[in-house]
């Protein structure tokens, strides 16, 4: 397309972004583009708080790869398009360094916590390979499914029971959304669940971008001085747990220092808990706000994997990533970005991308929704992918199962989402009749 | 007409790039494993059938850290 207006300038909220006229094609582009004022990240629109913001899916139409203004008036290269994204986060140029100077970030609270997080997450090979690599049996997919289905089955179980009992209605996030994994991760670290309100508290400070960064870093440092005395526990008194096996067979034999153990745990909690508990809460709604595609796992559970995955390409909770820098020159898309620019690859842009998934607003768990970008791409996607779709899946099938008249107790319109790291809702008040027997 | 496209074709993984994702092993389980202790994909089968190319394709297409590959088979293996 052949833009021939002048390129407009925008506010980082604005929702009557036009970016029609928006010159992105000329040989100019480049000087162009460098004084852009596309300010990012956008914001939704209140009326479809699900999608991405709508200025995305006009971008992706005018001006695929583009430079766009940051909080901090840095200006990282956004690219809009599936096949450019997926293309960012492979290639081993771009770096996810986040202590390297000029690395872009979404805001100052985002900038804050990922510099304070010195884990593999944050580090390019060989450092990340030979960290990555000491958990990766933990979390196959056979290792999970042996270690935490029947277990998962159970508490889901044990939960919706509650949930039965002490309702309608019911607020999902807390009694449901927010419980499964915390159950689970409190098996995986072999920690009381009792004591998983005092990280889930501190997760939530952590991720919440209203509180700014020195609260933030303030529950973060909680979280790792918490740890710090479990891993002096597990070392003096191993148990049968994640965490003691990291111990013994890395820590004690001086692969990897237990400083540096302690912030890969805090990560595994962080990544573990926020990421699944804000998949479960959006899901639920979607489906609430998609009947029919309630109703048809419910005729169809064994369409229950592929409405998985169309759950996480749908919601794409992880709204803040994608942040890389370039560490020499790059291509993207056909635009050469230079090495120390840096790039922005959002996972819902890819995963709403209709060359990629057609009418992909729908939410249609009918449709082959593999290949989405919900766990991102690249060396860093999701360690934790199976164990989250494996508590995706017992989650949504029990819950379709034992609530066919599940419905929001509110109008849609009256539902908080959070202005946090990770994306979600603060509760999802439901109701329900004619509860099947159990 | 034979089939070219998958008989000049074999599977080439590169364990050195592998991160443990197991996304090939959930799309071909009989034709890519995880080792036990460490994660990192085995090959049960290189050879690409006609029934095997869209699974191990997609298998290609999902590893995030590219370390599989289909590649021409060597010229003593493909048809004449």
């Amino acid at each position: 397309m052949k833009c021939d207006g002048p390129a407009l300038v925008t506010s980082h909220a604005g929702p009557s972004l036009d970016v029609t006229g928006y010159d992105c094609t000329t040989t100019e582009r480049y000087e162009m583009t460098e004084t852009a004022d596309i300010g990012w990240p956008l914001a939704r629109s209140n009326e479809r708080p699900l999608d991405p913001p709508p200025q995305v899916a006009e971008l992706r139409r005018t001006c695929p790869v583009v430079r766009v203004r940051l909080w901090d008036d840095s200006a990282p290269w956004l690219a809009t398009r599936y096949d450019d994204i997926r293309a960012v986060l492979a290639n081993p140029a771009s770096s996810s360094d986040t202590l390297r100077a000029g690395f872009p970030h979404p805001n100052d609270g985002v900038r804050a916590a990922r510099r304070a997080e010195r884990a593999f997450i944050r580090a390019d090979p060989p450092e990340h390979d030979e960290k990555r690599s000491m958990f990766r049996r933990e979390f196959t997919a056979s290792a999970v499914e042996a270690m935490y289905r029947e277990f998962t089955e159970n508490a889901v179980r044990t939960m919706l029971d509650d949930i039965e009992q002490t309702g309608p209605p019911a607020d999902l996030v807390s009694a449901l959304a927010n419980r499964v994994p915390s159950a689970v991760l409190a098996r995986l670290l072999g920690v009381p669940i009792e004591d998983m309100g005092f990280f889930t508290k501190r997760v939530e400070t952590w991720m919440n971008l209203n509180a700014g960064p020195d609260v933030q870093l303030a529950a973060m440092a909680e979280i790792h001085d918490h740890f710090a005395d479990v891993v002096s526990e597990r070392t003096s008194l191993p148990g049968d747990d994640l965490l003691s096996r990291l111990i013994l067979e890395h820590v004690n034999t001086g692969e990897l220092a237990r400083e540096e153990l302690i912030h890969i745990v805090r990560l595994l909690i962080v990544a573990g808990f926020d990421t699944t508990a804000n998949t479960i809460a959006l899901g639920t709604l979607a489906f609430l706000q998609s009947p029919d595609q309630l109703a048809l796992l419910r005729a169809q559970p064994e369409l229950i994997n592929k409405a998985v995955e169309e759950v996480l390409r749908y919601t794409s909770v992880t709204h803040h990533t994608g942040y890389r820098q370039a560490s020499v020159d790059m291509e993207v898309g056909g635009y050469t970005v230079k090495a120390s620019e840096g790039l922005v690859a959002p996972l819902y842009a890819a995963n709403r991308d209709p060359e990629r998934f057609p009418d992909p607003d729908r939410f249609d768990i009918t449709r082959d929704a593999r290949g989405h970008l919900g766990f991102g791409f690249g060396i860093h996607q999701c360690l934790g992918q199976h164990l989250a779709r494996l508590e995706l899946r017992i989650v949504f099938r029990q819950l379709v199962e034992r609530f066919p008249n599940l419905r929001l107790a509110v109008p849609a319109d009256r539902l908080e989402f959070t202005n946090a790291i990770t994306y979600g809702l603060r509760s999802l008040p439901v109701t329900w009749d004619g509860v099947q027997p159990a | 007409m034979t089939n070219e496209k998958t008989a000049a074709l074999t599977i080439e993984i590169d364990r050195g790039k592998c991160i443990g994702a197991g996304n090939c092993v959930d799309v071909a389980p009989g034709v890519f494993a995880q080792e036990l202790d460490t994660g990192v994909v085995v090959l049960l089968d290189r050879a690409v059938s006609d029934d095997s190319l869209s699974t191990v394709g997609e298998a290609a297409d999902l590893c995030p850290s590219r370390a599989i590959a289909l590649v021409p088979a060597g010229r003593d293996t493909a048809p004449g």
